[in-house]
Order: structure tokens, then sequence, then C-alpha cells
């Protein structure tokens, strides 16, 4: 048995199903992303867990102990909210030492471990301060604080970098990161962000209509996808359809060699392609195209080049050593087959 | 930044002028040593301010009023915190008619709210009585204090209730440590301008009134019904006085902006 | 709140208001409406019978068409000059500086904590025969004797505006707060000139403000007793100061309660009304 056992869990709010019986196994000290755009049911999962909202079929299941009707204050559960949800009118020290007072913890020990908690997060010097005077930055580090310093049962964030500014936000993954490792609480975190996903967590689970359509380690989820959303969903992809027969891919006139993929015959195939696989280069080509447009990134270039299969989308490092590439130059592309990800087929219909 | 032209500054000067006008010529009158209404400037006393001290109906009146407004206004705040949290915190069919009921008072012209008390409190044999003037001020306040109340409900973010619920405070634990303590700025706006509205109160007393139970408004306009004399203009100086330090702490505690916007309807 | 929340609790919080509610507004209004149509005889008081003739009275005396012709028309101009003067007021006081803005608003506002039996008191010193305005006159020798305003229109209406004018700076005020300024930098730099922004920018995303100022001088104007009694006295009545006297002078309460009701049923009428048309014509632009 997990840690945590979510079992067909279900939530309907009159005739809109929210969460549509998914379940889901988390152990003990592991970190994992509930991935998904808006609306797609990943915060009634965490609400659920939480104790705010009540699954309307299933059981959420708690180091064997079941909890589904346990109110919230009895869970244990340490949540960092997605504004925060620090208490205005207290200090940032009474605001983490609040959950140890619930705990009947004594004086002492109580301001004792917050300021532990906020030596951990590195707000050992901020401990006076109220909430409004801190920088958002601060305020969710005394949000981590708080749900910590009561060791929790559960870490649940609910999208909990979202209100800061990309450079925190990236610093602020790396920390999440490391701290989750050091202190080794079981986290559960709601996203929408891709990036923050792949970045933090042991395992995603991405989520869409309320259903879990994949879950599995970042490399295997954004190498491997196993549907159409989430391909599309986690990073850009390229996506073309053609016909096999006989090993090749016919598409648009072109023949493309897929004999390594070892595909049977099919009427209707479609394919992804990740930007970053593709690479230009001069003699044989698997096809080539005209380039439309071009950005650099600094780290990367981006270009678009029309091709017979589609308009593609290519990202390569700046690191290449060839001439540069002019918007409006024919160029020849190549990949290797084996980093097209077969999403759809429809078996030829031998007639 | 834009800047108001010469022509809006003349107008602006002409409005204020408009405005503190009266209340200037009031404190003014107050001042003559004459035995009728007239300036000041040939000849000043303290005369009809000493004349307050030797009637004792207008400082009756002035502490019935205080008195009035102190309970009226806590007996209104008693029902509407727990109303507001109802309207404010809760979505359950039936809270937009409930928030409508209890705000339609303000629609309701106070001599129409007079005559209505008068009827029924005549029935009943409470009027004049002090009980009357208590549950009809508490009904016509009581809107004022929901307003001020439910605002800062709606201001206070829910997540930060169920943050202290997730950290292991119990129902009662939350709503005394964390709702209340945000709530109090309303609670205490709401109060004050309940009790300033009580206070000030004329249309619908005057129907419920009764010598023993005369407020201050009522004691001055029954007053200025018979003559206008300088002795009800140093009385309104006397209030206009202790409203000006009233402002002046309000605007220090609260905000008076934020007070004013809950008296418009 | 969470689904976790009984259903009651809501009721049960709200339950002691609406109960205070319906023992002390629904049961006097109602005793009202009975009241307003019982008869009244001079020697023996409140009769127990059904009778419409008070409404009749009411719509077909013309001295009653006269006293609520008179109470429209001052709402009426009371409420025009009001946003004749607080609506450029409210918009000057939005563009001054720091502490300018608070003390001038402060200074609009704060009249509404004052009794508006002192503020009227003001305005009858002031218009009485020995008052200032009579003085000055005087003394520019445009009239040989003295000069009162006291129960004439005209008194009535500057003291009515006066004492109204601060909610039509308030309503106009708090819709200048929602007004996002960077909307007038966009016109002015897109070629509008200070007339043109006024007129095609900011007064538009104000009227609401200005309707809504408009409904509540005019409600509290068509309603009000303490102004029209003290400045209009008995010589020129209003619904609100006619209803008090039957009250308490004629003791013909039946006839009392029915201008009171018509009174109401007028302003509830006119309140609703335009919270209609508002919500019509405006929820679209202005929906938050």
């Amino acid at each position: 048995m997990s840690y945590l056992q979510l079992s067909n869990i279900s939530k309907h709010f009159d005739e809109y199903v929210a969460v549509d019986n998914i379940s889901l196994s988390v152990e003990k000290g592991e970190f994992i992303s509930l991935l998904g755009p808006s609306g797609c049911g990943k915060t009634t999962t965490l609400q659920m867990v939480a104790g705010f909202l009540n699954p309307t079929a299933g059981s959420i299941v708690l180091d064997g102990k079941n909890i589904t009707a346990m109110k919230p204050s009895e869970r244990g559960l340490g949540i960092v909210f997605q504004k925060y949800a620090l208490f205005p009118h207290m200090t940032v020290l009474e605001n983490v030492a609040f959950g140890l007072e619930m705990r009947k913890v004594g004086k002492n020990e109580r301001l004792q471990r917050a300021r532990e908690a906020l030596e951990l997060v590195h707000l050992g010097l901020f401990i006076e301060r109220y909430p409004r005077q801190l920088s958002g930055g601060q305020q969710q580090r005394v949000a981590l604080a708080r749900a910590l310093v009561i060791n929790p049962h559960l870490l649940l964030l609910d999208e909990p970098l979202s209100n800061l500014d990309a450079k925190l936000r990236e610093d602020m993954q790396l920390e999440l990161h490391d701290i989750q490792r050091r202190v080794g609480t079981t986290t559960i975190m709601v996203t929408h962000d891709q990036s923050e996903a792949l970045a933090v967590s042991d395992r995603i689970a991405v989520m869409q209509s309320g259903r879990i359509e994949q879950i599995d380690k970042p490399f295997n989820v954004y190498e491997h996808p196993k549907s159409d959303f989430v391909s599309s969903f986690l990073g850009k992809t390229n996506t073309f359809e053609g016909r096999v027969s006989h090993g090749r891919l016919q598409v648009g006139g072109q023949h493309i060699a897929v004999d390594d993929l070892k595909l049977a015959d099919s009427s209707n195939t479609r394919f992804a392609l990740r930007p970053e696989k593709i690479r230009f280069c001069s003699d044989a080509p698997k096809i080539s195209g005209k380039v439309s447009n071009r950005v650099f990134l600094g780290s990367q270039w981006i270009y678009e080049v029309q091709t017979p299969l589609g308009d593609f989308l290519i990202y390569e490092s700046n690191n290449q050593k060839h001439d540069e590439i002019q918007e409006g130059e024919t160029v020849g592309l190549s990949w290797d087959s084996q980093d097209m990800r077969l999403i759809a087929e429809e078996p030829a219909s031998h007639v | 930044m834009m800047r108001n032209s010469p022509l809006a500054l003349i107008f602006h000067a002409l409005f204020s002028i408009f405005m503190v006008a009266p209340l200037v010529v009031v404190c003014l009158v107050a001042f003559t040593d004459k035995g009728y209404l007239s300036m000041p400037f040939d000849g000043a006393s303290f005369r009809w301010f000493k004349e307050i001290l030797e009637r004792p109906e207008f400082i009756e009146a002035f502490w019935f009023s205080l008195e009035l407004g102190v309970v009226s206004a806590t007996l209104a705040l008693a029902l509407a915190i727990p109303a507001a949290l109802a309207i404010g915190r809760w979505s359950f069919p039936g809270r937009g008619a409930i928030n409508a009921f209890l705000l339609s008072p303000l629609m309701i012209p106070h001599l129409v709210l007079g005559v209505a008390f008068l009827r029924f409190f005549s029935e009943l044999n409470i009027n004049g009585t002090y009980l009357g003037l208590v549950l009809a001020h508490g009904l016509m306040i009581m809107p004022y204090a929901l307003r001020l109340v439910l605002a800062s409900t709606s201001g206070i973010d829910p997540t930060l209730e169920h943050a202290a619920q997730s950290l292991g405070a119990s129902n009662w634990t939350t709503f005394k440590r964390i709702t209340l303590p945000l709530l109090l700025p309303g609670i205490a706006s709401g109060w004050v301008l309940a009790f300033i509205t009580s206070f000030d109160e004329l249309t619908m007393s005057v129907f419920l009134a009764s010598p023993s139970t005369t407020t201050l408004p009522v004691r001055m306009y029954l007053h200025i019904e018979e003559t206008i004399d300088p002795l009800v203009a140093s009385v309104s100086a006397m209030l206009i006085l202790m409203t000006l330090i009233l402002m002046a702490l309000l605007d220090k505690f609260f905000g008076l902006e934020r007070l004013m916007v809950g008296k418009g309807h | 709140m969470s689904d976790l929340q009984s259903k009651r609790t809501p009721w049960l919080l709200s339950g002691p208001a609406l109960l205070s509610y319906a023992l002390l507004l629904v049961v006097p209004m109602l005793m009202t409406l009975v009241l307003s149509f019982r008869s009244f005889e001079p020697m023996l008081g409140v009769q127990d019978e059904f009778v419409v003739s008070n409404y009749i009275e009411v719509f077909t005396d013309p001295y009653f068409h006269e006293i609520f012709l008179r109470t429209f028309v001052m709402s009426a101009l009371t409420a025009f000059f009001c946003v004749l003067i607080g609506v450029p007021e409210a918009y000057i006081l939005n563009r001054m500086r720091a502490p300018w803005k608070g003390i001038f608003l402060l200074m609009t506002l704060g009249p509404l904590l004052i009794s508006v039996v002192v503020r009227t008191l003001g305005w009858a010193v002031i218009f009485g025969r020995e008052g200032v305005i009579s003085e000055t006159i005087q003394f520019l020798g445009l009239s040989d004797g003295p000069v009162s305003l006291m129960y004439t229109q005209t008194g009535v209406l500057i003291a009515l505006v006066h004492v109204l004018v601060p909610f039509m700076v308030l309503s106009v005020w708090a819709s200048l707060q929602r007004l996002d300024p960077e909307t007038e930098r966009a016109a002015i730099s897109l070629g509008a000139s200070q007339f043109t922004v006024m007129r095609r920018i900011v007064l538009p995303q104000i009227t609401p403000g200005i309707l809504s100022g408009s409904v509540i001088v005019f409600a509290l104007a068509a309603t009000a007793f303490a102004t029209p009694a003290m400045i209009g006295g008995r010589r020129l009545k209003v619904v609100a100061t006619t209803a008090y006297d039957e009250f308490l002078h004629s003791l013909n309460w039946p006839l009392g309660a029915s201008l009171a009701v018509v009174l109401l049923i007028l302003n509830i009428v006119i309140i609703t009304g335009y919270n209609r048309f508002f919500e019509r014509k405006y929820s679209q632009v202005f929906e938050s």
C-alpha cells in the first residue's frame, strides 16, 4: 500500500464533473506534480486531499488511515496557498508559530521551532515584520515555513510560484526542490507551468478534463507522451500525418525512411517531433524547406521553416559552427527516426 | 499630473464657501451678546453658551441622544455581524433576497418609518418609551452597520480561513483568531456610522419622542418651531465643535472617506 | 465556504436579524397600510371600517395636487442643481494634490456627520430678515427694507441643495475612483483636446455615478422633512410636512398614513425604476 492512495475519486458540482474517477498512488517522500491547464481538475483534487471539498465518490487513504471525511483541521497537512494566505494581522513569526500553537506546543518551544523553520527558508532576519512589508518571494517563503514547521504528513503546494516574476520563479524552483529533498516531506504540487513541474517533481501527473492522462517521471512524460494532449501541453512539438507502407512514410509526395521504427502498414498515422531534435544538414536531408522566421533567445535560436509536411519549429542551441542561416534561405532538415513519436494510427484496410 | 485650471479653482472656492457658510454663520451668531440673532462684530460674549447650562432640557436631550445612539448602535451591530457573515461568507439560495431585505430600510423614507412605528408602538402601548426609541433606531441604522461589516467580510480572503484550518485550528478558533480580528475595522466603522446616524436623526424620532424621551435634534427642532434665537445657535455651535473633534479622531483611526462611502445609498 | 459547512448555518446567523425585521419592519408597515384604509371621525377618532376615501382625497383634492407637484418640482430642481455643482466639484477634487484633496473632500463630506437640523438652522439665520443676505442687499442699496428668503421656494431649494450635494459628490467621486487615468492620457496622446477628453472620455465613464447620485438626491429631497419644515414652514408644505401635520396636529392618522404610503410607493418606484434602467443600459460596460 502506498503512503497516499487516492482511489476512484470523483467530484461533481451539480451537472459539472470536475474530477472524473481518478486514482493516484504517492510513495513516502515523493514529490508529485499535478499538471494541466485551468479547469482540468487539479486544484479540485488538491482541495479534496486538503479536506476543503468532499469527494462525490472514492476514498483517500493517508498512511493507512482513511481520511476521506476527516475535517481539514485534523488531517495534519501543510498547505502553501496560491496567494500564500498569510495572516495579515500577525507577524511573520506569529504566522509560522500559529500551527504549533494549535498543537498546544509550549510558547518557548514553538517560537524556537518557528525561528528554525524561518532560518531554513533564509528569513531569519524578518521575523518581526508583517506580511505586507515583505516582497512576494519572501511571503512565499513564510508560507512554506508555516506549512513545514508542523511536520506535516503531506505538503500541498497550490500553484506556489505563479505569483512570482520569472527570474525569482526559477530561483525558487531550485530552492523548493532543495528544501523538499532536505526535509523529505511527501509533496503534491498543483501547477499549470510545465517547466516548474519538470524541474522539481519526481513524477508528473498530466491532467485534462478531470482525468489523469499520463503519470510518469518528468523525462518520460516529455520524451514519451502517451497522447496528443500530453505532447502538445509539455513543450512545443511539430506534428504531421502520413501513410506508412513498406517501411516508408508517405506524406505530401515525400517519402521518408522509417525502417527502424518497425511500423505496420497503415492508412493514416500521426507523428510528433520535438523542435530540438531537428538539425540542419546539407547532404541527404529528410526534407527541405524555406526559413520563414527566426528569433534569437540568447541560449538558442528558434526557426520557423515551411516544409511540405507543414510549418516546422526548430530549436538550435547557440553553439553551432555552421554559417548563419538567413530568413528566406532554403535549408535541409534531418532527424533520427527514433525521435519521431507515433501518436495515432489507423491500420490500413487490406481490401 | 493634470492640474486644475484657474477657472476650476474659482469654482472650487465658491463651492467651498457655499458648503461652510451656514455652519460658520451659526457659530458666529452663537457669540452674540444681543437677545436676538445677530453677528457678534459689535459685541461678542459667551452669554448664550452659559445659557445652555441654565436650560437642563438641552443637556438632558444631549445625554439621552448619546445613550440612545450607543445602545441602538450596539444592538444593530449584534444583529448585523452574524447576518453579514452569512451573506458575505456563504453562498446559499435566498442570499440575494436576504441581503436586499436587510438593506431595505434604506429605501423607506424616515417619515414613513416614523408613521409606522408610531402606529405599531401605540398598539403595543410603548409609544414614547425608551424601549420604543431603541427598537426604532436599531432598525433604522442596521442597514448602515450591515453595509460596512459586509464590505469587510467580502474583503477577507477565504483561503486565510482554509490556511488556519489546515494548521489545525477548529472552526471557532478560526473565527476568533483570524476572521474576527480582520473584521474589526469594519465592525468599528459600522458602529460609528450607526451611532452618528442615530444621534443626528430627526424625522422619525419626532413622531416617537415624548417629553421624557426627547433626542437632541427633536428638542432643537421643537425649539426652532417656536422661535429661532441665539440659544439654538450656541447648541449647534457646540455640536459642530464636537463633530469636528470626532472627525479628526475618525480620520486618524479609520479614514473618513471609507466611512462616508457607507453613508451614500 | 466549503461544502462541509452545514446548510443551516447561514440561516441561523441571519435568523436574529430576519426575525427582528419581521417584527419591527414588516408588521408596522402592514399596520400602516391597514391604517390608511380606515376612516376618521374628528370627534371619535379612527374607525374600524374599510374605506378608500383617504386615497380618493389624496388623489382628487387640488390641495394635495399642489403639494405633490411642489414636492416633485422642488426635488427635481434640487437634483438638477446638485448635478450642476456637485459633478464639477467632484472632478476638481479628484485632480487635486495630496493634502488638499483629503482636506477638501472632508470639508465637502463632513457636513453629513452634522445633524440636518444644525445645517438648516444655518440657512435660516442667513435667510432671516436680519440675516446676512438681507443685510448685504440693503447695504448694496438693492432694496430699501429687509429681504427674507424664509418661506420661499428659493430658500428651501438652496438649503436642500446644500444638505444633499455631498451625496452627489460622493457618488461621482466613487465612479471617478474606478476611472483609469490612463484612459485620459491615451485620449490626449491620440490628439484630443481637454474639452474633448472631458466630454468623450470622462463624462461617459462617470455617467452611472451621476445618475445614481441624482436618484439618491431626488429621493432624499422628495422625502425630506427637516429642511422644508424649518425653511418652508406652513406656507410651503411638502408631502412630508403635510403628513406630519395630519398625524401630530390634525390627529387624522388614516389620512397621514395614506400620504405616507403614497410617498413610499413613489419613492420605491423611482429607485427601482432607475435600477432597472441602469442595469439594462450599463451592465455590459461596467460589469467588473
